[in-house]
């Protein structure tokens, strides 16, 4: 079953063509690494299927539903997660808070519902399990302008797991970790995917990427280059090519 | 006991008032330098409506759904702008306000509305009637912030592009915020007409905008604590002191700058850390 479905999308800043017309899909119950050179349009797809850059062409469709113009909170609500290589915590909560917002996001559909629930013990108790899950509980009550990148990262890996999404857009989990914390990381991604949750892996780290994905798929410049199993992609001249033409 | 009566009046609305900018400001980030316009919204439909025999208890009432009202509309710009431009725009709604206010005879032209009447029980009865309505209002404001709703405004507040990554509706969160905030600056004002019992477009000003922005910044923005203690404090100011009454753009915004520059939390903030540094070994 396919989850979700990208066709022919393009997106250009002023004149930059970030994305030009990919297609992508994701299936249920997969582990999809995305792979590319600095620049490949990686995060601009990532954007595009949260809704937060909206594609001058092509369609998104996600559980069957075509959400090409839907906003962010409605896809959250409809289970997409991201995630983000710039990961933003918010500075005046806790580690905690940050990733207990986000397990409360049900409280939030709308703002009447919001005023109605005050409890807030049942998030933070699921909040301080993923922080745990992700390998960070040490941190829970620490402010996060006093962590490194590392804990921001992984703590961004909980927030978005708190929404529980269908399809988790991870978008470079690994950069700001050691190779130790990088290897745990990865083999958790790993037992996230199940029956009812996918995802699409965005990394740099190539060795990790290959390790625990079945399927990778390489953009360059933009645009698509291959897609295919992660043997023979990493047997592939063309993914050498892509790199060390970049580079 | 008048002169106590009337300093006491004129503080509970003031918090109430301040209180009402703090939920716009202090809670959901968004900046307001017109809520002013508000606050004279519910002071002519107040006075109106008890001018034509209304009591001033039930005429609160449409001066806080007529201050909310207008306030959505005014929140729908928020959706549009940020920071800077929308402290512009509320600024324009503020002289817009006295702009229109100005040109109704209605309204009383230029030289507003007089000889308001008092309120039962007189001056003491306004003074309960304003108590009772700053202490619904904190108690309203200490129940948001414990609830999501509070939670959702103070992640909108800190990021809102993050906030949309939980799935909040950030404009939709952001109307409430306005629409609460001005309606409380509604009743706010209400109280206050039936208070001074004469008011006029020069009443809601911009002046009037950059006293209560001075109590959320001076007592720290989003402490209900200390904007509630800045207001009591700030609104009590001009009568003790004659030349603050005189200069007081000068003296609000320089209270606004100095706090800005050197104590972001304002008296929250520093009582805070005053605390902080009592109890730490
Ligand atoms: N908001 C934006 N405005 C202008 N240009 C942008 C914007 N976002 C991305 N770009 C440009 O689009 C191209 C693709 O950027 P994108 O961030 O998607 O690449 P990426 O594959 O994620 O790269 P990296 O591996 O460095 O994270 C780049 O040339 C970038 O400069
Ligand atoms: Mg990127």
């Amino acid at each position: 079953m396919t989850l979700l479905d990208i066709q022919d999308v393009s997106v250009s800043f002023g004149g930059v063509d970030a994305v030009r017309n990919v297609s992508l899909t994701v299936e249920e119950h997969q582990l999809l690494g995305f792979i590319g050179p600095n620049g490949a349009g990686k995060t601009t797809m990532m954007r595009i299927i949260m809704g937060m850059v909206r594609p001058q062409q092509g369609s998104v469709v996600f559980r069957g539903m075509d959400i090409t113009g839907l906003s962010i909170h409605h896809r959250v609500q409809l289970g997409l997660a991201l995630a983000q290589q710039i990961v933003k915590p918010l500075h005046t909560l806790s580690m905690l808070d940050n990733v207990a917002i986000a397990a409360g996001s049900r409280y939030m559909s709308s703002p009447l519902w919001a005023f109605l629930n005050t409890d807030r013990t049942q998030a933070r108790k699921r909040a301080r399990r993923l922080l745990e899950f992700v390998g960070i509980a040490d941190a829970a009550d620490a402010m996060p302008s006093e962590l490194p990148l590392g804990y921001i990262k992984r703590m961004e890996v909980a927030r978005s797991l708190a929404l529980e999404p269908r399809l988790l857009l991870l978008d470079e989990p690994l950069a700001g970790l050691n190779q130790t914390e990088a290897h745990a990381l990865a083999d958790l991604i790993v037992s996230l995917v199940n029956a009812t949750r996918s995802v699409l892996l965005i990394e740099h780290n190539i060795g990790e990427v290959s390790r625990i994905c079945p399927q990778i798929y390489v953009q360059v410049n933009g645009e698509p280059l291959i897609q295919d199993t992660s043997e023979k992609i990493m047997a592939s001249p063309a993914l050498r090519n892509a790199y060390l033409g970049d580079h | 006991m008048s002169y106590e009566i009337t300093i006491l009046s004129s503080m509970s609305i003031a918090i109430l008032f301040a209180l009402s900018l703090n939920l716009i400001t202090g809670f959901c980030g968004q900046v307001s330098l017109g809520h002013a316009a508000f606050y004279g919204i519910g002071a002519y439909v107040a006075a109106i409506l008890t001018k034509a025999g209304w009591s001033l208890t039930l005429a609160l009432f449409p001066a806080a759904v007529t201050a909310g009202a207008v306030g959505a509309l005014v929140g729908m710009a928020s959706l549009r702008v940020r920071h800077d431009f929308l402290a512009i725009t509320t600024m324009g709604v503020g002289f817009l306000f006295v702009g229109i206010v100005r040109k109704q005879d209605a309204l009383g032209g230029e030289i507003g509305i007089s000889s308001i009447p008092s309120v039962a029980f007189g001056r003491p009865g306004l003074l309960m009637l304003a108590m009772i309505c700053m202490a619904l209002f904190i108690i309203l404001c200490i129940y948001i912030r414990r609830s999501w709703l509070g939670f959702a405004f103070e992640s909108i507040s800190d990021d809102e592009d993050t906030a949309r990554t939980f799935g909040i509706d950030v404009s939709k969160f952001k109307l409430l915020a306005f629409v609460i905030g001005t309606a409380g600056a509604g009743i706010a004002g209400g109280l206050y007409a039936h208070h001074i019992r004469f008011i006029g477009p020069d009443s809601f000003g911009f002046v009037e905008s950059v006293t209560v922005l001075a109590m959320v910044i001076v007592g720290g923005i989003g402490s209900i604590t200390g904007v509630a203690v800045a207001a009591a404090v700030l609104s009590t100011l001009p009568l003790w002191l004659q030349f603050v009454d005189d200069y007081k753009l000068l003296i609000y915004g320089s209270l606004i700058f100095l706090t800005m520059r050197f104590a972001p939390n304002g008296i929250s903030g520093i009582v805070r850390a005053l605390w902080q540094r009592h109890h730490s070994p």
